[in-house]
């Protein structure tokens, strides 16, 4: 209750922050999965003298650099911006809690993005030996940087001792730190692997069975994809029972993304088993973009999945998604919302304001982090048809109703307010169009 | 403002201070970098004059964007950390116009590659290269903008006051750029000896003299509060004009190296004296509106943060010694 709130419009502020950071993320793990995959591949074709193999691995690091460099560098810092906006309480809880993980991540992105530049800069400059030391410095730097943002993003869901202790390190090395970390080192690898398939085929001057013998050097790296099943197990068994419940039907978004997300895993380790493994086949630059989409819907789904059920928190049993914090809410039950002098309701005066005005103050600080009034996931359409009783009885036992929403706070008189703002979204013909299917179906 | 944050302070706040000056000002050493590329690239689609390889060229100006991005990082955190409640507020009241810095550092990054691709194409000046030019160096100010923006408006007493038109906003900007350009001078100088053809051009020297006049105006006009942190920013601010002056002279009289060396003295000196002014302005003006609350020092972690700070530039020295080694070819790849 300490920021104002930023008024996102009609796209929801869930949808801001699904974006960039699905897109983000990606990119980034793509950055990861490539800097082993080529430091991997650049040894075995200078063992062999695979000439082939070398020239596209210079094509291969000047995609990485135009995509990863840019995009994903600028991305990330827009993950930073967006966070902020929406999200400020949770933001400077992770940055306080975690400064110096988040400090030794930069160190590792500093060496990365530097070492990255002299890899391919450097490529014919320097003998291979070096090179590829440069190429490793580059791909640790990557990974440790996963590592690091592996554990915070892990901690959100799973904080596990942090919650008593507050400490950095039970907080960083929470329950799912270790499978989140197998997954996403998998999901990397298996990124780096289907984009050599992209990149090849994007380059015309390779003949069919110089682009099948690349392929088939960087299909190893989907080779550890496999191992995407167990981890995924040990993932779940560690979460909390109350968000695998709402992968499991409690909240049906969650359910149809998780399946979305392990049919296009599922059907990309088929394709790769024994299309690319097995037999050893080319790829077309549509298949290989299509599985490219694949691999995007299958990871995107899964980090929709991964923010999803951390509902109704943003900080699990600590922080709900709409910053208050447990003790925020007691504050606010024994006290009323007024007393707290929230920064976003610093031109209302409770005294002289109207019930409508003063429910419209709660409604941005308590709902207006998920829902706009019109737009995505708006409220108007959800209570359109309700009768005042209808809203206070839903809004009073929320968490009840909805076991993804957190639970209402204040007094009675907030929830009054509440109910009178919510009430002013009564559309006549909502009513008169509910009233008449009622009727149709015999006026139960 | 009843609430504090959920999380005390995870160091002694002197510290924070001190690296959010120090990377503050490593941002603006990179910003240098960038504005050197830039003032390159526009020579090169400009003048008839230049006498550097468009490689060179093209490096610095994508390595400096990135450069720029990535030092912009720790500032960000380190002031999220001391100030995240004014920070906060500060970027919910600009909304969506702060978030367009994402779209200007994406569409400033890819112009400088599509530069490069168009002057590939026509082998040197076109009218498309000058308008990707122009693009990018938009780009790179709409984001300095935006930043002084927030950064000012963090300042306003009322963080959620509605947007202000500051009044220190343009000489702010001039003592920025001051700072900018001697940290470019100091990167064209050591270009200068190491990579120009010839030895005539005027880049460096010209940044010097441009950045050290601007930060002596920016000194004798700005009026800032008479902290310790700033009377140290501004003896710094005058060292360095003083020496960016200097280093341009010597560059005149055709010494590279030594040229060099103190521009490279003058770039760190006016980038910290630029980083500790602003500092001491922020506190001024937050004045009693600013308390640190409690501090709960994470002292292992911070100890982990050090070792890989040690590694990490343990590292990167190894980097640049392997790159100063004799090259095998000089067929290097170009994106």
């Amino acid at each position: 209750m300490s920021f104002p709130i930023f008024n996102v419009g009609p796209f929801g502020p869930s949808t801001l922050i699904a974006v960039m950071a699905i897109v983000h993320v990606t990119i980034a793990q793509f950055a990861v999965g490539a800097g082993i995959a080529t430091v991997w591949l650049e040894t075995r074709a200078r063992r062999r003298g695979d000439s082939l193999l070398l020239g596209f691995l210079k094509r291969y690091l000047r995609f990485l650099i135009l995509l990863a460099f840019v995009g994903g560098v600028v991305t990330g810092v827009g993950i930073w911006l967006v966070i902020g906006l929406i999200s400020p309480e949770a933001t400077s809880l992770l940055l306080r809690q975690f400064i110096w993980a988040w400090a030794a991540e930069w160190v590792l992105f500093l060496v990365e993005i530097i070492s990255g530049y002299v890899y391919y800069f450097y490529w014919d400059r320097l003998d291979p030996k070096t090179h590829i030391r440069v190429g490793i410095v580059y791909a640790v730097s990557a990974w440790g940087s996963l590592v690091i943002i592996n554990g915070i993003l892990a901690f959100m869901l799973t904080p596990g001792d942090w919650l008593t202790t507050h400490s950095f390190w039970d907080g960083w090395l929470n329950p799912t730190f270790l499978p989140s970390l197998l997954l996403r080192t998998v999901v990397s690898l298996a990124l780096a692997g289907l984009f050599v398939a992209v990149v090849v085929n994007l380059d015309k001057h390779y003949n069919r069975d110089e682009r099948r013998h690349i392929i088939n050097e960087g299909a190893v790296f989907l080779v550890p994809l496999v191992l995407a099943v167990p981890a995924g197990l040990w993932y779940f068994a560690a979460i909390p029972k109350a968000a695998l419940m709402l992968v499991a039907g409690g909240a049906i978004a969650m359910t149809l993304f998780f399946g979305f997300g392990m049919i296009a895993t599922g059907l990309i380790g088929v394709y790769a088993y024994f299309a690319l493994i097995r037999n050893k086949r080319g790829v077309s630059l549509e298949t290989a973009l299509l599985l490219a989409g694949l691999a995007f819907i299958a990871y995107g789904s899964m980090e929709y999945v991964r923010e999803g059920i951390r509902k109704p928190y943003v900080i699990y049993n600590y922080m709900y998604a709409n910053g208050l914090t447990h003790d925020d809410m007691t504050a606010l039950n024994a006290s009323g919302f007024w007393a707290l002098q929230p920064v976003a309701a610093h031109d209302v005066s409770p005294r002289t304001a109207t019930e409508v005005e003063r429910g419209e103050a709660i409604f941005k600080v308590q709902c207006g982090r998920c829902h706009a009034v019109d737009g995505y996931n708006a409220i108007r359409p959800l209570v359109a048809s309700w009768t005042p009783e209808m809203i206070r009885d839903n809004t009073r036992r929320l968490e009840r109703l909805k076991p993804y929403m957190p639970p209402f706070a204040g007094t009675e008189r907030d929830l009054e307010d509440l109910v009178a703002y919510l009430s002013t979204f009564r559309s006549a013909e909502w009513t008169r169009l509910t009233e008449q299917t009622t009727n149709a179906g015999g006026g139960r | 403002m009843t609430l504090p944050d959920p999380m005390a302070l995870p160091a002694p706040p002197e510290l924070l201070r001190a690296l959010l000056v120090g990377t503050y000002a490593m941002h603006v050493v990179a910003l240098g970098l960038l504005v050197s590329g830039l003032w390159l690239r526009v020579g090169a689609e400009w003048s008839r004059k230049a006498t550097y390889k468009i490689e060179t060229v093209h490096r610095f100006g994508v390595v400096g964007l990135s450069m720029v991005i990535t030092t912009a990082v720790a500032p960000l955190l380190f002031v999220q950390v001391l100030y995240g409640r004014f920070f906060y507020a500060s970027s919910i009241t600009i909304g969506y116009p702060w978030l367009a810095v994402v779209g200007y550092l994406m569409v400033g990054f890819y112009s400088l590659y599509l530069w490069r691709w168009r002057w590939d194409r026509t082998g040197g000046p076109s009218a498309q290269g000058k308008a990707f030019l122009i693009l990018t160096i938009l780009c790179v100010f709409a984001v300095g903008f935006t930043i002084s923006w927030n950064h000012l408006l963090s300042l306003a007493a009322a963080p959620w006051a509605t947007r202000v038109s500051h009044p220190h906003i343009v000489l702010r900007l001039g003592g920025y750029l001051g700072s900018i350009l001697i940290a470019a001078a100091a990167w064209l100088s050591w270009l200068r000896t190491r990579l120009w053809t010839t030895g005539g051009d005027r880049s460096a020297t010209a940044a010097a003299v441009v950045g050290g006049a601007l930060l002596i105006a920016w000194s004798l006009l700005s009026a800032h509060a008479d902290t310790s942190w700033a009377g140290a920013g501004r003896i710094l601010q005058w060292a360095a004009a003083i020496l960016a002056v200097i280093a341009a002279a010597t560059g005149i009289a055709r010494t590279a190296r030594l040229s060099a060396w103190i521009a490279t003295v003058a770039a760190v000196a006016g980038s910290l004296g630029m980083a500790l002014q602003r500092e001491s302005y922020r506190l001024a003006v937050l004045g009693g509106e600013y308390t640190t609350g409690p501090v709960n020092a994470q002292w292992g972690p911070l100890a982990m943060f050090l070792i890989f700070l040690v590694a990490g530039l343990a590292t990167l020295v190894w980097i640049v010694r392997v790159i100063r080694r004799p090259e095998v070819s000089s067929a290097a790849p170009s994106p």
